[in-house]
């Protein structure tokens, strides 16, 4: 039974890989482009202790080769050539500078109307840039670990010291958390902290759990996009 | 005799951990006792009077407690499935209930303590010298044996326990709270450093938590609650309680459990202010129950209040035990004497003067009357280096106060690599040459009077913190307290020459044992240890190492720096196999459609950490789901779930030279739209993985690879790009696609029938063929390639679209009686086929030729990885290959993988795949043989399950030898 404003991830051709978990939380569904969205989970007061948000349905878009740095500057990415560095673009979106020959570009909390899209679908093989898309929204589940409590919760699961004061805001960690590889980004959301976690998709649901049952000791709760855009939105 | 003469104190300044308006219940050997939140096990029986804890280890005699820290095994108990806890750390609660061990019997009956009676059939080393003759005699002792030795029992039914790890990070960690932790611990704050304090207690404050300064307890209670607060208020101070190092490590590694926890600790200076362990007097019968460390009746009575009797006698050769008296005497009780080994001077002697205590100078103990725990001591005066009079004189206690010595806790810096030496003028061991970024404070680096123990750990404090600023170090941390030297008695040790005077109270070791390891020729240290057992127990020596040394020390005539000690090794506490479990992480890998594949009854297998659908149906039924699946998809059509294959994108203008250099045959001139088998081989040309490169355009091929296999392909595939410096980039999009092989005479009609950019005539797109499109507005990169044997598309699409192609393709198949097929079927069709799986059909020395892929191999071009050893090895000549094989008798035994090829009864090949054919009918597989068994119509045997099977050499494909069919 849907409201006109809610929908159901079967009625999308995409789908979050962690939508199972996201049922069982209980989660409603509103429609984002071609896929899906939970919400309805969550407070802003539990974002700011210790939430965990699934934001895979948002877009993400990879660039990998050797001229990317200057290739993403010509498209009016805001980044340097600073490796595990990440970058907020002027839409609020981030652009994580993984190594001098990839990125990764994450929409903003609204969504991005269409821009990483437009940035692979106007990508030309034959224009001989040596910079090659790469289909994060698929290849990587994207998550965020918000709160004051998200590094404690971290010390459980991941070998680098994630504390605020070591790991300042848009540092980027590329390590393995519960034994998966993931790529950490902290970008706090106004004055909350806010890590997103980029992991294989196919593993979205071990991590899921991996990271909701480190987190549980410090009464964490399950979160959604429009949770985290009130947090943005103060 | 137990059940009396201790209880409760009922005044201020006893009790800091209990909270007397919590009474508890719980249950020892099936008996109701009553405790306080708060109280240890050991401590609630103790103020009810049961001082009687265990059994010993051989020869079953009654204990108590002996340190109340857990740092002995008189302690031991068993709480539920819990074995061998430490009572006198455990907290207790209501509902508790708790066992004593190692007896047969009762506790205060045990049967087994006729042990003691026979000692001397129990000498030193006994296990290495009995029991083995005559042969077969062991199995006889074996049992009995088992059930008197060992301490707990495990339960293989007890509950799995939630145990889980935590990293921690820190510029300092500073072990243990006493006085000169706090005092370090703040000092490294104050300057900078962030800085972790941790502490085994429930509270801060060490020996200031029972102990004086002085003879003053209000001094080290006012000092306690100054530094507690002073660390409290230091915002980048961490302070981690209940919680105990167990190894210190190289690389600021520090291994610390917290209840059912283990840290994993980094720091870049260590800080070890761990304290010391207190020495015992060796004398007959120093093991009777109510004999216990000064200290540990003092943490009875200051935490627990508890008194630990009614009438005590302190032995003694220092202020400490001097201090305990007082205590006694604070708490209510009597003080009969105080026997101490020489004649200590400290502010704690006048006051014991001034209250009347008797004092007993140049005496020790010698003997111990009282079996369930002592009654009376007996007192002689000490006549040179051991020796003593005659008892002078029986003084009725019911509890033995020792304190005569320390020995500074140092296992940690040694785990660390600090060398341990003897320090004559200490009487005491101590560390030199720590590793950078480990150093020692208080009691651990020898150093006691209060005032100097507050500025050498204050130096070393700031020193750790100075070195991680790089800055010079203001002050030295290197003290020496000249007045350590009256802490520790020289020969602690009095032998009667009959009776037990026990040295190890864990393995019952007594001071004739050590020195007839000595006679019997084991005179170094570590050969004592480990003929005697010394040390070897759960307290791991820390109270019979220095014994254990002095005596070996008077019987070799060698001084006791040149005995060395015994090695420290991690863990220093008990670390229990869960802690090192913690929660297990084992990644799993689902498809995107792994949702539907479950709500259609699969069973899954794992194929590296990807889950698969075996096939669909209840497992009681396996094989006839799996042959209907091959049915489906030989008469109409099945649908595999492939997501779990390799893919990857190599994009540049050298894309198809790279290919052309990584695979086998040849690719540079593969027309855009094709794909083409790919087989790899590594620099010793052997088959490690094969696919298809799909030439999506001129610049861009997309390569499968094998779901075990495609990590091994990208990693040789990004290091070979690095060292031939090609313009090309390579990415594993694995994840980023899903994929399904539509398989069957009707996989056509099924795509036709969906809304499409793609012209899927035979002509417009035909076998091997490639096409990127859309597919019920999906986007696609599909592949006609026949794995199967069938027509058939794999299509692959973005991962996130899995789910809605399976359900897309499943709904468009319904009419064409499509099928889901899973992993089973599949190796039956591959097989059919004739076509081999890298890995089951190849093994770590594979060459192509072997495997018959001799077809794969480019023979012009002049490289490829492999290329060389290949042509050595046919330039050699092979002497296996694969060959198809089938079973003469249809009613044998159908052979099983890995199954062995006999001739004339030697071993000659064996089978690597093997089924019965649905299709067929009959049984067939693939074998190695040697190349003179491989023509066609041969016939071998194989051994099945020892039943010797004939089959004869066929040609492959078994099914579909034209082809014709995948190429509908």
């Amino acid at each position: 039974m849907t409201t006109p404003n809610m929908t159901a991830p079967d009625q999308h051709l995409r789908r979050t890989p962690l939508r199972l978990a996201l049922e069982k939380a209980d989660a409603r569904w509103t429609a984002l482009e071609d896929i899906a969205i939970a919400d309805g989970l969550g407070t802003v007061e539990g974002a700011r202790h210790l939430a965990i948000t699934d934001l895979s349905p948002l877009p993400r878009l990879g660039f990998k080769g050797r001229e990317t740095i200057s290739a993403m500057q010509k498209r009016g990415i805001v980044l340097e050539a600073i490796p595990n560095r990440a970058y907020r673009q002027p839409d609020g979106g981030l652009c994580l500078v993984l190594a001098a020959s990839e990125v990764i570009l994450l929409s903003p909390l609204a969504g991005d109307n269409g821009r990483l899209q437009g940035l692979h679908d106007t990508w030309r093989l034959d224009d001989g840039e040596r910079t090659y898309p790469l289909l994060r929204s698929d290849s990587h589940a994207w998550f965020v670990v918000s709160g004051a409590k998200a590094p404690e919760m971290f010390a459980k699961i991941c070998g680098v010291d994630l504390r605020l004061a070591k790991f300042p805001d848009l540092s980027i960690a590329q390590t393995s958390v519960a034994k998966l590889s993931a790529i950490v980004t902290r970008a706090d959301i106004r004055d909350t902290p806010a890590f997103h976690i980029l992991a294989d998709s196919a593993s979205a649901l071990y991590f899921f759990d991996c990271l909701t049952d480190a987190a549980q000791e410090f009464g964490s709760t399950i979160a959604c996009r429009t949770v985290l855009r009130n947090l943005e939105s103060g | 005799m137990s059940g009396h003469s201790t209880g409760r104190i009922d005044k201020p300044g006893f009790g800091l951990l209990i909270d007397r308006t919590k009474p508890m219940s719980f249950t020892f050997d099936g008996r109701l006792f009553n405790g306080y939140h708060g109280d240890t096990i050991a401590s609630a029986l103790y103020g009810a009077g049961q001082v009687l804890l265990s059994r010993s280890f051989k020869y079953h005699r009654p204990r108590g407690a002996l340190t109340m820290n857990g740092l002995d095994a008189n302690t031991l108990v068993q709480v539920a499935d819990e074995p061998n806890v430490r009572a006198d750390l455990h907290p207790i609660s209501s509902g508790l209930a708790v066992k004593s061990i190692n007896h047969l019997g009762s506790l205060e009956r045990d049967a087994f303590s006729v042990m003691d009676y026979f000692s001397r059939f129990l000498p030193v080393g006994f296990y290495y010298k009995t029991f083995f003759r005559p042969a077969g005699i062991w199995k006889y002792f074996e049992r009995p044996i088992r059930i008197m030795a060992g301490l707990g029992t495990l339960d293989p039914r007890a509950e799995h326990k939630y145990y889980d790890k935590s990293y921690l990070f820190a510029d300092v960690v500073v072990i243990g709270s006493g006085p000169a932790g706090l005092e370090a611990a703040i000092a490294a704050a104050e300057a900078g450093a962030d800085t972790l304090l941790i502490e085994e207690m429930s509270e801060l404050g060490g020996s200031l938590l029972y102990g004086r300064i002085g003879d003053s307890r209000d001094a080290a209670d006012t000092l306690r609650r100054d530094l507690v607060a002073k660390a409290r208020s230091l915002t980048n101070l961490t302070i981690l309680t209940e919680t105990v190092v167990s190894g210190l490590f190289t690389d600021g590694w520090v291994a610390a459990i917290g209840g059912n926890r283990l840290y994993k600790i980094r720091t870049r200076e260590a800080i070890v202010a761990a304290g010391s362990f207190d020495q015992p007097i060796v004398f007959r019968n120093n093991d009777r129950p109510g004999i216990l460390f000064a200290t540990a009746a003092q943490r009875l009575m200051r935490l627990y209040g508890v008194r630990p009797g009614n009438r005590a006698v302190i032995a003694t050769s220092n202020a400490f035990g001097y201090e305990a008296a007082l205590d006694m005497l604070d708490a209510g009780g009597e003080v009969a004497a105080i026997v101490d080994l020489g004649t200590t001077s400290a502010p704690a002697v006048e006051a014991a003067r001034a209250r009347g205590i008797r004092i007993v100078n140049n005496a020790t103990l010698v003997d111990a009357k009282g079996y369930l725990r002592v009654e009376s001591i007996g007192v002689a005066s000490i006549t040179g280096h051991g020796k003593t009079s005659n008892v002078t004189d029986w003084i009725t206690c019911d509890c033995v106060l020792i304190s005569v010595g320390c020995s500074p806790a140092l296992n940690l810096a040694s785990h660390a690599g600090a060398k341990v030496v003897f320090d004559e003028a200490l009487q005491m061991h101590r560390a030199v040459n720590p590793p950078v970024g480990v150093s020692l404070a208080g009691s651990a680096a020898g150093v006691w009077s209060p005032k100097l123990v507050a500025t050498q750990a204050q130096a070393t404090g700031a020193a750790a913190a100075s070195r991680i600023k790089g800055e010079p170090a203001v002050g030295s941390p290197d003290i020496t307290d000249h007045g350590a030297a009256a802490i520790t008695h020289p020969y602690p040790i009095f032998k009667s020459g009959k009776g037990k005077e026990f040295i190890d109270f864990d393995e019952d070791l007594t001071v004739k044992d050590i020195i007839n390891s000595v006679k019997d020729g084991y005179d170094d240290i570590q050969l004592v240890k480990r003929y005697s057992t010394a040390g070897l127990g759960p307290s791991q020596g820390r109270h019979a190492n220095l014994n254990t040394i002095r005596v070996v020390g008077g019987v070799t005539g060698k001084p006791l720096e040149a005995i060395g000690t015994t090695t420290y090794r991690p863990p220093l506490v008990p670390e229990k196999f869960a802690h090192m479990a913690g929660r297990a992480f084992e990644p799993t890998r689902l498809t995107s459609m792994h949702r539907r594949h479950e709500e259609l009854g699969a069973q899954f297998m794992t194929a590296g950490l990807w889950m698969r659908p075996a096939y669909y149906g209840a497992k009681d039924d396996a094989q006839r789901a799996i042959e209907d699946e091959v049915r489906a998809v030989r008469t109409a059509a099945g649908l595999i779930d492939v997501s779990t294959l390799g893919g990857l994108d190599v994009r540049g203008p050298d894309a198809a030279a790279f290919i052309d250099r990584m695979y086998t045959w040849a690719y540079e001139k593969q027309p855009v739209g094709r794909a083409r088998y790919t087989l790899m081989t590594d620099m010793a040309g052997v088959v490690i993985d094969d696919g298809v490169a799909c030439r999506l355009a001129p610049n861009h091929y997309y390569v499968t690879a094998t779901t075990s296999g495609v990590d091994q392909v990208y990693r040789a595939m990004t290091w070979f790009n690095v060292q031939w410096k090609m313009d090309v980039d390579v990415a594993n999009v694995t994840a980023a696609y899903s994929a399904v092989n539509l398989a069957g005479p009707k996989a056509r009609a099924i795509v036709q029938s969906l809304a499409t950019d793609i012209d899927f005539s035979k002509d417009a797109f035909p076998y091997m063929g490639v096409r990127t499109g859309t597919l019920a507005g999906i986007p696609v990169r599909i592949l006609r390639v026949g794995f199967v044997g069938e027509a058939g598309y794999e299509i692959h699409c973005p991962a996130g679209y899995g789910e809605a192609l399976w359900d897309t393709l499943m709904a468009a198949g319904k009419p064409h009686g499509l099928k889901p097929f899973g992993v089973e079927a599949q190796r039956i069709l591959r097989l059919e086929k004739g076509h081999i799986i890298v890995g089951q059909d190849t093994d770590g020395l594979t060459n192509p030729i072997e495997a018959g892929m001799d077809w794969a191999l480019a023979k012009k071009k002049a490289f490829y990885v492999g290329k060389r050893s290949i042509e050595m090895q046919a330039a050699k000549g092979i002497t296996r290959k694969l060959v198809g094989f089938t079973v003469i008798d249809s009613s044998a035994p159908v052979p099983k993988e890995c199954h062995l090829v006999i001739r004339g009864g030697q071993i000659v090949g064996r089978i690597t795949s093997v089924v019965k054919s649905p299709t067929l009918g009959k049984v067939v597989g693939l074998a190695y043989l040697p190349l003179d068994m491989t023509d066609v119509g041969q016939r071998f045997e194989i051994r099945v399950d020892g039943v010797m099977v004939s089959a004869e050499v066929v040609p492959t494909p078994f099914y579909d030898p034209d082809n014709a069919r995948q190429e509908l």
